[in-house]
């Protein structure tokens, strides 16, 4: 067990070995003269419009190109998704074939075919095939929109530049950009890289969440960006933090400082990788420090968890491994250590904890796909495990026995019903769908109990045009911990008296909770750019909540991963609101506040929770 | 409204020829030297010796050379010959591609047919259908099922390739406990590819065997409607074997207590044999 504890950090590294050379080599693969050949773009004034992917740029162009091309002229416009390019305006195009002089080229890279308007004594049209500058294919008709400059006069640039290195179908990286907004230039950025590439794990991240977040990617390849996050959240308030990624093809590793201006920051790595195609690996490795600056840690913890998943023909098999180190001395030493026989203490100063456990679980477990019930449209999955719990510090004591290392094996189940239309089927206006699915889950544990965990959901809902659909579900979530002849000794009833109010009906709790939550919910979207959802739930959960009678779970400081299923004294009542407007193409805004209709003297949430997203 | 305009300026530009009067149109400009002015249809037209360079919005000669980007209004007189440019910033309709203008548009070569441009023939089994694409808007319904243990509260989330994998691209709307579904018009020929995701990269949907799921590849041909019912197996966050309640208490994230916030006893009078 204690070789497994630090499994976890070697497995990142080694996805990371694995990445990095195979990364490298996509970087330094050859390309042929048609496919992707580097733009290097300069002009008076180049503009980068994110919303819709176009590089504008105007006034004394030059293009080079990886493959010894050299175009001038006075207007140039590459739509970066659709992977073309065109240039007007007194055009040159000087290539191994000699010089041309015309009115515009266009360039379609993914086709290999150049349009290009030349002027001799008179206009002309001219094809060149596959980069065939000596052999034109001379009035051979051009798609209608070759020569199409985009119409932006309902969009704004993203930033201005006064050069570009394009990578078609990668990124672009512009030089000496500064950041616009409303037209206007507001912030020198220097290099600034946007990766457009369809390689979606150059956009894994390894940040958690917050209210607003910036981002600079200042430089990168094909296969790595480095950015800078300006960011602001209500905890930390504004802060930067840097990240690196890696990616190709087959997996990714990224590694992220974050805060990196605050003295409490979080050092992450995530890395996912598919060894084969039908075994992958993923890892996530935080180290939380306290630390001024960068200088020598003052306290910390860290977290490590792999995940290997193998797929087999109708099921797969997980390989699951987590570990903390919450108060590990031989990371973070104790720089007085005789504070007495037996206690265990890490970190200096006010980071000075005695908080001395570090727990791991590993879980091999499989789950199996869905299957119809014989011929029936019912469908079920299942699945099984077995796990390990340890913590050398007790992770429980029952029958007057400490329990360090607690086995369990699980047996689970998932029945959901198909989609059943209720109603006219003549008009869709009138239709209701109705959807019903129950999940249930036993848990044994070398303690002896177990844990049984039912949860069963059923839905009708009704769509009243394109703009608004209404729900109605009614879910019953259902725990029991059921110790075999020893119920009444872990669960022995009690009235709590809590700041002299006593709480009478939790004295029938004896470990089987029941959660009944009643939602009825509506979503409004008007356009594409607003939309209003509102949520009203009505609890009635065993115990019953009462103000004041169960206290908020415990944060999971300093890892804010708490997955809470089974929170005690929900309010009866809440409604939750939630706006999401665009306030430009590239930004979106949604606010969300709930009410709690004064359970215990609570009514609004504690503030809106806004986000800002792109 | 707009293609009632383009109408009756086609039939007053063809009345215009006709009657071998001057002829104004307007178009956006790519080029303009050695005695010609071309405009993005690629189309290059004599400009005559004394033609007159005009500012659209007061009539007063312009103190600049048209520009490529430049919108401008064009006057042909009936040799063909462009003899006055009114230039604008503002966006004008592109009525270059009028049919009778291009007999006075100027090329050296005899035009040739584009094998490229050719319609596709038919693939064994379309029944004659070709994919086309031709920019029309097509009325596209993404429809997705979703687990069963995806919270009430949550909202899913389309991510494209052509968002650059941003996990909250296209916000969905719930239609009922294990639905959501987005209605888009979508011009046809635009191909993404896309996952579903919960908002963040962390709660991105699993394939059905749990490994990461390949995204899907997204065409839209020309038609009138376009329906697309996808089903989400699992969630990233949700995906660990056994669904194991990770972490319920501190300082022991994995203790298997399954009740996180039980309220305080009263007055302990013994040593505890339950749960820490």
């Amino acid at each position: 067990m204690n070789k497994l504890q630090h499994l976890a950090p070697p497995a990142a590294i080694l996805t990371l070995a694995l990445l990095l050379p195979l990364a490298a080599r996509a970087d330094q693969a050859p390309s042929s003269s048609l496919a992707t050949p580097t733009i290097r773009l300069h002009a008076d004034h180049v503009a980068f419009y994110y919303d819709r992917f176009l590089v504008e740029a105007d006034g004394n162009v030059r293009i080079t190109t990886s493959d010894g091309i050299t175009m001038t002229g006075d207007a140039f416009s590459m739509d970066l998704r659709l992977n073309r390019f065109l240039l007007a305006g007194s055009v040159s195009v000087a290539s191994r074939s000699g010089m041309q002089t015309g009115a515009a080229v266009s360039d379609f890279l993914d086709y290999g075919r150049i349009y290009f308007i030349p002027i001799l004594s008179e206009p002309d049209r001219w094809t060149f095939l596959d980069n065939d500058f000596a052999h034109p294919a001379k009035g051979r008709e051009m798609p209608g929109d070759a020569f199409a400059f985009p119409d932006l006069s309902k969009n704004q640039p993203y930033l201005r530049a006064n050069g570009a290195s394009i990578v078609p179908r990668q990124f672009v990286n512009f030089h000496d950009s500064v950041l616009a907004f409303a037209g206007r230039g507001i912030a020198p950025m220097g290099p600034y890289y946007i990766n457009f590439s369809t390689n979606r794990y150059l956009a894994e991240n390894s940040l958690t969440g917050a209210t607003f977040d910036g981002t600079w990617q200042l430089a990168g390849s094909p296969n790595t960006i480095s950015a800078i996050h300006f960011r602001y959240d209500p905890t930390n308030k504004a802060y930067a933090s840097f990240e690196q990624h890696v990616a190709n093809s087959r997996g990714y590793a990224v590694f992220s400082v974050n805060p990196a201006t605050e003295d409490s920051k979080f050092y992450n790595l995530v890395t996912g990788y598919a060894l084969t195609d039908r075994l992958q690996v993923q890892t996530f490795t935080q180290y939380h420090l306290q630390q001024f600056g960068f200088s020598e840690p003052l306290g910390g913890q860290d977290v490590s968890n792999v995940l290997l998943t193998q797929a087999f023909p109708e099921s797969s098999l997980q390989f699951d491994f987590e570990q903390y180190n919450l108060c590990n001395i031989s990371v973070y030493p104790d720089p007085v250590p005789s504070d007495g026989p037996g206690a265990t203490y890490c970190g200096v100063g006010q980071f000075r904890i005695t908080n001395y456990t570090h727990p791991s679980q590993m879980t091999l477990g499989v789950t199996s796909f869905d299957h119809h019930i014989a011929k029936t449209p019912v469908v079920f999955r299942w699945r099984y495990g077995i796990g390990n719990i340890h913590d050398a510090y007790t992770l429980q004591n029952f029958g007057n026995t400490n329990y360090d290392t607690i086995w369990n094996h699980y047996v689970g189940a998932t029945i959901f019903s198909p989609t059943i239309r209720l109603g006219s089927r003549e008009d869709s206006q009138k239709l209701y769908f109705l959807n019903a699915a129950i999940d249930s889950q036993r848990t044994w544990y070398s303690v002896p109990h177990h844990v049984d965990v039912t949860d069963g959901i059923a839905s009708l809902s009704r769509t009243y045009g394109p703009k608004l659909s209404v729900y109605l579900s009614y879910e019953v979530h259902q725990v029991g911990d059921y110790y075999n002849g020893g119920q009444q000794l872990v669960y022995t009833p009690y009235v709590p008296i809590i700041n002299g109010t006593t709480y009478p009906s939790y004295a029938a709790f004896q470990g089987i909770a029941t959660f009944r939550t009643l939602s009825l919910g509506a979503t409004f979207t008007p356009s594409p750019d607003f939309s209003l959802a509102l949520l009203a739930r009505r609890h009635r959960d065993f115990p019953i909540a009462e103000p004041g009678e169960f206290p908020s779970p415990a944060p999971n400081y300093p890892f804010n991963t708490v997955l809470y299923s089974n929170t005690l004294g929900e309010p009866p009542y809440d409604i939750t609101g939630d706006i999401r407007f665009r306030v430009s193409p590239t930004l979106a805004v949604d606010i969300q506040r709930s009410y709690f209709f004064n359970f215990g003297n609570q009514r609004w949430s504690p503030s809106f929770n806004v986000q800002v997203s792109q | 409204m707009g293609r009632l305009s383009r109408i009756v300026a086609m039939v007053l530009v063809g009345a215009l020829l006709a009657a071998d009067a001057p002829i104004r149109v307007t178009g956006q400009i790519l080029d303009f030297e050695k005695g010609f002015v071309f405009f993005t249809t690629g189309d290059g037209f004599r400009v005559a010796p004394n033609v007159e360079i005009l500012d659209l919005t007061d009539g007063h000669p312009s103190a600049r050379t048209p520009h490529p980007r430049d919108y401008a209004r064009v006057t042909f007189d009936a040799a063909g010959e462009v003899t006055e440019i009114e230039l604008t910033a503002n966006v004008l309709p592109n009525q270059m591609t009028y049919l009778p203008l291009q007999k006075f548009a100027v090329a050296l070569s005899p035009p040739a047919p584009n094998p490229d441009l050719a319609l596709p023939t038919p693939q064994p089994g379309s029944r004659g259908i070709l994919n086309t694409f031709t920019g029309k808007l097509v009325l596209v319904g993404f429809t997705v099922e979703v687990p069963q243990e995806t919270p009430l509260t949550d909202n899913v989330y389309i991510m494209t390739d052509q968002s650059g994998w941003n996990p909250q691209s296209i916000r969905m709307d719930r239609i009922d406990a294990l639905h959501f579904r987005i209605v888009r018009r979508i011009a046809s020929g635009t191909h993404f590819k896309y996952l579903y995701t919960r908002g963040s990269l962390a709660t991105e949907e699993r394939a059905r065997d749990r490994l990461e799921a390949t995204p899907r590849d997204f065409v839209v041909y020309d038609a009138d409607t376009k329906t697309i019912p996808d089903v989400v197996y699992s969630w990233a966050d949700q995906n660990g074997p056994g669904g194991f309640q990770v972490p319920t208490s501190i300082p022991t994230p994995f203790n298997p207590a399954p009740f996180p916030n039980l309220p305080p006893r009263p007055q302990p009078t013994h040593a505890p044999n339950g749960h820490h």
